[in-house]
């Protein structure tokens, strides 16, 4: 018999008396099926609550924006520490642009472009179908076919791009249709980044559609219109309230603060940004009611020890702020500074201070001293705004001719932008996606979360449910389990007894015992698996579908998964195991001179 | 002469049952001799079993003293293990209704010990074969006369103990007593439920053993006097829990003991005077 002796003495002792060890698999059997029953209503109900709430709603998708202000855009090694950090299944980043596309009649047909990736798990919840096979091209939405008189045989069409009503079209190819009326069209990111730099001032070579550096004779018009978070609107007398109502009229802006009695802090939307023609219209429009100065605001940016502040040479500040020498102008450099009074001790006017950015310095000239005791320099909002675009490697300053230039060693993919999206691999990982965005410090206006926490609840609801029927399950079957092997190691006592005499140790001989209930613990739960099988067929028929309340096609809510068939395998072993365990205190009491002693 | 087993004074009272007197063994002295065949007799209830239990080592509250070749069995009273590891190794039981597992063949019976003490397939197919032949020649034989290749004899290893006959299971207990070839076998009424060839085929065995084995003991507790007079180089009788005879043969016709001389013819009426209540 060899190896594994105490299992096969039970194994054989158990087929030799098959009758009664039928009758025990059964006991077993009637205990665990209702166990395996519920567990698999249970994975069944979580199942298809997950696979409806994944088919109708982005639910694995999360839009993460960078909040206002915030200087740290995204960037392919954020994307990579999110990666590496979450269990995601895609990051988009997110590019958003209105252009246009032909239509069959009448005038072009407006549209948003967004960006996506090849296998955009969005896209294939749309039900996309695909029409090619390139990371270079359109998707376009189903029910737009017939008006944008889509040749199915050609699958080019012609984009048009847009920049403030100049407009740029090539002939892309068409990539894949999905399930939408919306006027919504995805395009590879590739293309949506040239699309952005094309916006930024770059030109696209439309045959090999490459963007080539510099587009314009300035090259600093290449690193694109500044745009602003905030603006800072100035008047040394206070303002007038209505001032308020006036400007919350405006769509554009979300925020109208009065923080001193000459000073309105305002501060756009999201995901609109003030540009150079709106600081000049809101400028126009207050110098002429109020008298009013608007100066972008663009956070404070620290060199060396100084905190650089944007201000203009029309500031209307430094009628209180001066106390020697000039406010910035412009006049001798873009990079004229307003220093703090205290630097008068080391500096006079005129002298230049070096301030390190990157490995460059910059010479800044000192043409006045502010009476404030910090450590903040007035400098340029514009100049700030350049100065910020090379402290995140986007942009190079050459000092002495006083320039600004794109930063040509970036990488192209490298470009940053300020949303992305985000699809988890798993419905259980949005949440903890969630919260890692959320403590990131990140926006997140678009997600699922409400439905998924209802999810979570009802699958923790329904979990918590079947474990403690499934801890009473596991106490009637130990109890049945340990009476039925008491009753067996009775009836072997003279089996026992003898073994015991030649000089068999009691653990051995327990060995069996044990043996012998984790053997009806399996096979039990293996004749419940078989009986569940059979009830499993009923989940197919529509009248048991329409009784649990479902109308999903194909849906059967009988469904047990392999990890909760793992778990009853676990606890069924470790409760036969536990009941021949207890079980064989019965064999400590078997005296083996008896078998002598009263034959 | 060597002895394997000396006891010296031992008494063991039992638990008292009402409404009885309390029954009290010993105190005995005795020893048995090694490459002997001895025999314990006495009627039911006169202690002989108990004392197989105690020099079988399966119970260790008496009093007095047991040396099993020289070693104090007191010194194994505490250590569980090494008594049940001494037993397996040392002691061969054969008992009244063998007892053998039902769920496993003669053979998977016999060899058992070995698979328990992990001999290899070949060590077990070694000490098996030749001892299966020896228990089971009369089915060998039978195969002889019919021309046959080992039938009776292949079926008999392969059947389950319920399915052989008395005399086939007994032979079988006693191949599982003696297939560790130990130096002490300790064997109860192992003729019991046999018929007188049974019986004394079962008892040529444990003769053959001997021979082969002569530095073995074996001990035989009884109530057939019969077959002590016709196998025992020693006889015991013991009666109401003490020694009536204690006599061994001195030679083919002729023992000696307990401060007497008896002749073979002789013997029966004596041992049979002794062991009556009132003898």
């Amino acid at each position: 018999m060899g190896r594994f002796l105490s299992l096969k003495l039970a194994f054989k002792d158990l087929k030799h008396n098959r009758k009664s060890s039928l009758y025990i698999i059964s006991v077993i059997a009637a205990i665990c099926l209702p166990m395996i029953v519920l567990f698999s209503l249970r994975d069944g109900y979580v199942s298809l609550f997950k696979e409806w709430l994944e088919k109708t709603t982005p639910a694995k998708q999360l839009g993460i924006n960078i909040k206002m202000g915030d200087t740290n855009k995204i960037t392919n090694a954020t994307i990579k520490q999110w990666n590496d950090s979450l269990d995601l299944k895609m990051v988009i980043p997110h590019i958003q642009r209105t252009g246009f596309l032909p239509r069959k009649k009448g005038s072009d047909l407006r549209m948003d472009f967004i960006s996506t990736l090849e296998g955009n798990p969005e896209m294939k919840r749309l039900g996309m179908e695909k029409v090619g096979n390139a990371d270079f091209g359109i998707y376009l939405p189903k029910e737009k076919k017939k008006e944008l008189d889509i040749d199915t045989v050609n699958h080019l069409i012609k984009v048009i791009f847009d920049r403030g009503g100049r407009r740029k079209s090539i002939n892309i190819p068409i990539l894949g249709y999905f399930n939408s009326n919306q006027n919504d069209a995805y395009l590879s990111l590739r293309l949506m980044q040239y699309y952005e730099k094309w916006t930024n001032g770059y030109s696209i070579n439309d045959n090999e559609m490459q963007i080539q550096l510099p587009a314009d004779a300035s090259r600093e018009s290449a690193l694109g219109d500044l745009v602003y978070d905030s603006i800072n609107i100035f008047k040394i007398v206070g303002f007038d309230n209505r001032i308020i109502n006036q400007i919350q009229e405006d769509e554009r802006i979300f925020i109208a603060k009065n923080r001193t009695d000459n000073l309105f802090y305002l501060s756009c939307k999201k995901a609109i940004k003030f540009s150079d023609f709106d600081i000049e219209t809101l400028e126009s429009q207050f110098s002429s009611s109020y008298n009013a100065v608007a100066i972008p605001h663009v956070q404070s940016l620290r060199l060396n020890n100084l905190d650089l502040a944007s201000s203009s040479k029309h500031d209307p500040r430094f009628q209180y702020l001066l106390e020697r020498g000039n406010w910035i102008s412009g006049t001798q450099s873009r990079f004229e500074v307003v220093v703090p009074a205290t630097y008068a001790k080391s500096y006079t006017i005129n002298d230049r201070i070096a301030l390190k950015i990157n490995e460059t310095e910059v010479q800044c000239l000192v043409v006045g001293f502010h009476n404030q005791k910090n450590d903040l320099a007035y400098i340029d909002y514009e100049t700030l705004a350049r100065l910020k675009q090379v402290e995140q490697g986007l942009a190079k300053v050459d000092p002495i001719g006083e320039k600004f230039e794109p930063n040509e060693e970036i990488d192209y993919e490298d470009y940053p932008v300020s949303t992305a999206m985000v699809h988890v691999s798993d419905l259980e990982g949005v949440v903890p996606s969630y919260d890692f965005f959320v403590r990131q410090n990140y926006d997140i206006p678009q997600s699922s979360i409400s439905q998924i926490n209802h999810y979570l609840e009802i699958k923790e609801m329904l979990t918590k449910f079947v474990l403690l029927l499934t801890i009473l399950s596991a106490i009637a079957c130990i109890l049945s389990l340990l009476v039925l092997m008491m009753e067996i190691i009775r009836r072997k006592s003279a089996e026992i007894g003898i073994n015991k005499v030649i000089g068999i140790d009691e653990g051995f001989i327990n060995r069996i015992f044990i043996s012998q209930a984790i053997i009806y613990g399996l096979l039990g739960m293996l004749l419940s698996l078989v009986i569940f099988f059979l009830i499993r067929t009923l989940g197919e028929s529509d009248q048991v579908n329409s009784f649990f309340g479902l109308d999903m096609e194909g849906a059967n809510i009988f469904q047990l998964k392999l990890d909760s068939l793992l778990f009853i395998l676990c606890l069924i072993v470790f409760v036969s195991w536990f009941a021949g365990w207890r079980s064989t205190n019965a064999t400590k009491n078997i005296d083996p001179a008896d078998i002598i002693i009263k034959n | 002469m060597t002895s394997s087993y000396k006891i010296s004074n031992l008494s063991y009272t039992y638990p008292k049952k009402q409404n009885e007197k309390s029954f009290v063994l010993g105190p005995l002295s005795f020893s048995i001799p090694k490459g002997k065949i001895t025999f314990i007799c006495g009627r039911s209830g006169s202690g002989k079993s108990t004392l197989l239990a105690f020099m079988g080592l399966l119970r260790t509250e008496y009093e007095g003293e047991i040396l099993i070749d020289g070693l104090n069995a007191e010194t194994l009273k505490s250590k569980k293990k090494e008594l049940y590891e001494y037993r397996l190794e040392n002691i061969g039981f054969a008992l009244q209704k063998g007892r053998l597992l039902p769920y496993l063949t003669v053979e998977e019976n016999s060899t058992f010990i070995l698979n328990y003490l992990k001999n290899s397939p070949e060590e077990i197919k070694e000490k098996s074969q030749n001892l299966f032949q020896k228990l089971f020649k009369i089915e060998i034989d039978e195969d002889k006369e019919k021309g046959g290749e080992h039938d009776s004899y292949s079926r008999i290893l392969n059947s389950l103990p319920e399915d052989i006959s008395g005399g086939q299971y007994q032979r079988a207990a006693l191949a599982r007593a003696l297939i560790n070839s130990p130096k002490i076998i300790l064997a109860d009424e192992p003729t019991g439920n046999l018929d007188v060839n049974s019986g004394e085929h079962a008892m040529n065995l444990l003769k053959n053993y001997l021979e082969e084995k002569p530095e073995s003991t074996i001990v035989v507790v009884s109530h057939d006097l019969e077959y002590a007079r016709l196998y025992a180089d020693k006889i015991i009788i013991l009666k109401k829990g003490d020694i009536s005879v204690e006599i061994e043969k001195v030679d083919s016709n002729q023992w000696e003991g307990s401060g007497i001389n008896i002749s073979n013819d002789d013997l029966d009426s004596f041992l049979n005077s002794k062991i009556k209540d009132n003898g």
